[in-house]
């Protein structure tokens, strides 16, 4: 069986469990709004929020709630004890780490389509320069979900992951923060330069495509 | 004498700076339903997940039809061996049905809908459960999915951990008719257990006791 | 029949650590000769005064994390591709001998910041970077001791400590472009005396044998508790046959 049919059918079955489980849908989305509106307190001034607090808000509400879904992106598999099962195919663990960012990017997809419209709102901004905004956001997320999965599936037998989980993985995706908030902050203001941090974003993401399944499959390996 | 498709030999296996087990062989014959059983903590299901080459040993090796475990594809490995372990091996989040689809077309042996309805008729699954969600199962039906996804799997060598757990007197009888009929097939059956009754019905039975496996068959047959 | 870790880790050879000792010797001698020169020798600069003198032990100190932390990546690598117990008790030096040397850049960074540019901290490109790669460091080796000698712990946090590396790059990357002000004296000019040139090169010098000294010593202490890992599992297994006789 092909690695793309193998992929199909763990990505199938998670879809599945996760319209089963909707609960946890729901709980990541109500997170992020809780994130957006705890920000907003935090750097409301006189009444009025600040348009410049647009990107920071974005991204960092991305990540928090990008690390509640990946917290709990293998539960399925520990809760059953079906890991093992759906490591050993032909294709090794690659499919089961493809589905994985899949699902991982389909959480965060729609996350952020609920997050934007709500900060441009909270923050009175208003959305300029569509095209880059949507570049970041595509490779932000692919980004994140790349390396956030890797470090969930290697941490998945490790004690204490909640706490470590972030540890590790915000200091790696940091580039994608900074490009995403830059990126983000200069399309709002209508400027130039959004290019050389879109780069930098997709050379990020190349990478880690590339490495991810690889060092996942080799940490695993007996 | 029957072949044996999985062989240990001089097995040690450590927890922390302690020898759990130490200088063990073992055979594994196909067509034979094999026990194992053993105090808590004596290494039985360390000694499992050496077997299925998930755990490395600290000394020793085991082989599959002489060929060391690690150098075996960890795919053809899960269609020779076939493991059911303390938690099921399915997800709570699916039906039976769906759960034994899964696995068998992961390791490129799907079934037909109607192959799946059987199965599950086989280790006993009430018709009603098999459209249900396995987290609304009580432990004895999650464990007669388990065995069913064993069965689906095809596979010629079972390793069981504790497989009468959360059965019903019903359940155990169909389960060792289950484990007769695989023998019968030519499967080699390990289980680990401490039920007398099921031990009753072995072809072997070895303790684990200091690390190693004494065979209790004959003073069994004493008695 | 593969060969036992068990048997290998009995096989580590305990000597008197000659190598340490020398370096540890030759590290003390160049860091006195560098505090003596630094002292007496270099120039206080115009605008910083004296304070301009912890430069000299502040790159000594980023080389050593730099390389202590690549060395780590490049260890933990090797042990990915080929388990090695050596390898990887290599690995764990250079990672904890590199978090140390990162510790004192950024307590020498600050000091030197607040008299620079009047404030102890700046998000400055190389500062967050070496902040941020010391949060990612200390992760690992945290994860390592929590995880004990289990083969799961050691294989993850390989994989992170490889995943670190080409990550600390783009960080560099991106922390640089986000804007800074560092004293560019490596690329530029900025060491104008031959006397500056001499300290600056006694204090890397030195700096790197006293860091090696640590990754040497380090070393030989995970190897040796692996032997005496080795050693109580003999014994376990020495009791053990003994019980069933």
């Amino acid at each position: 069986m092909t690695a793309l049919r193998l992929t199909w059918l763990l990505l199938k079955k998670d879809l599945r469990i996760a319209a089963r489980s909707r609960e946890m849908l729901g709980f990541t989305l109500l997170f992020a709004v809780l994130c957006v509106l705890v920000f907003a307190f935090g750097f409301l001034q006189e009444g009025t929020a600040a348009e410049g607090y647009v990107p920071g808000v974005l991204w960092v509400t991305l990540l928090f709630s990008s690390s509640v879904s990946l917290l709990r992106l293998f539960a399925a598999e520990e809760e059953g004890g079906t890991l093992e099962l759906v490591s050993a195919t032909s294709a090794g663990t690659v499919p089961l780490f493809v589905s994985k960012v899949l699902v991982q990017l389909l959480f965060t997809g729609l996350v952020t389509v609920v997050v934007l419209p709500m900060v441009l709102l909270f923050f009175n901004a208003e959305l300029r320069g569509i095209g880059p905004i949507a570049a970041s956001l595509l490779l932000g997320l692919i980004g994140q979900a790349t390396v956030g999965t890797l470090c969930s599936a290697l941490l998945v037998h490790v004690r204490l992951r909640e706490v470590l989980l972030p540890l590790v993985l915000y200091p790696t995706v940091a580039p994608l923060l900074i490009g995403g908030v830059k990126v983000t902050a200069l399309a709002l203001a209508g400027a130039e330069g959004t290019r050389d941090w879109l780069t930098l974003m997709l050379v990020f993401d190349l990478l880690f495509v590339v490495a991810s399944p690889w060092l996942h499959g080799r940490a695993l390996a007996r | 004498m029957a072949s044996a498709p999985l062989t240990a030999r001089g097995i040690a296996w450590a927890a922390g700076d302690r020898f759990v087990l130490l200088d063990l062989d073992l055979d594994v014959h196909s067509g034979e339903l094999l026990f194992i059983s053993g105090h808590n903590g004596a290494g039985k299901t360390s000694l499992l997940a050496i077997l299925r080459g998930a755990s490395q040993a600290t000394q020793g090796s085991v082989a599959l039809n002489s060929v060391p475990l690690s150098e075996v594809a960890t795919d053809y490995l899960a269609k020779r061996i076939a493991v059911l372990q303390h938690r099921p091996g399915l997800y709570f989040d699916l039906t039976g049905l769906e759960n034994l689809q899964l696995f068998s077309s992961l390791i490129g042996r799907p079934l037909t809908d109607t192959e799946a309805e059987a199965l599950l008729d086989r280790v006993g699954l009430p018709r009603e459960a098999h459209h249900r969600r396995v987290r609304h199962y009580s432990r004895g039906m999650q464990q007669r999915t388990g065995l069913a996804r064993i069965i689906a799997s095809k596979a010629d060598i079972w390793l069981l951990d504790e497989p009468s757990t959360g059965l019903d007197p019903g359940g155990r009888e169909t389960l060792s008719t289950l484990l007769r009929q695989a023998t019968d097939a030519g499967t080699a059956v390990l289980a680990v257990s401490h039920d007398q009754a099921l031990i009753a019905k072995a072809d072997r039975h070895l303790h684990l006791h200091d690390g190693r496996l004494h065979d209790m068959t004959t003073q069994q047959e004493a008695l | 029949m593969q060969t036992s870790p068990t048997a290998d880790a009995l096989r580590v050879p305990i000597r008197r650590p000659v190598a340490a000792l020398l370096l540890l010797a030759i590290g003390l001698v160049t860091i006195e000769v560098a505090l003596w020169w630094i002292a007496t020798r270099t120039p206080s600069d115009i605008v910083l005064g004296l304070s301009q003198k912890i430069f000299y032990f502040h790159v000594g100190s980023a080389f050593a994390m730099l390389l202590g932390l690549s060395a780590a990546s490049i260890m933990s690598l090797v042990d990915l591709l080929r388990p090695d117990d050596r390898a990887d008790a290599l690995a764990r030096s250079f990672l904890e001998v590199g978090v140390v040397f990162s510790l004192c850049l950024l307590t020498s960074g600050p000091l030197w910041a607040r008299k620079a540019w009047g404030m102890y901290w700046t998000w400055e490109p190389r500062l967050t970077l070496s902040l941020l790669v010391t949060l990612l460091a200390i992760s690992v080796i945290a994860l390592r001791s929590m995880s004990g000698d289990s083969h799961t712990g050691r294989r993850v946090g390989a994989a992170m400590a490889v995943m670190a590396a080409p990550a600390s790059y783009l960080i560099h990357v991106a922390v640089k472009w986000w804007g800074g002000n560092h004293p560019q004296v490596i690329q530029g000019g900025g060491i104008q005396s031959a006397d500056m040139r001499i300290a600056f090169w006694l204090a890397v010098v030195g700096l790197l044998t006293f860091a090696s000294v640590l990754v040497v010593t380090r070393y030989r202490d995970i190897r040796l508790q692996q032997r005496a890992q080795a050693l109580r599992l003999t014994l376990s297994a020495h009791q053990l046959r003994q019980r069933r006789a």
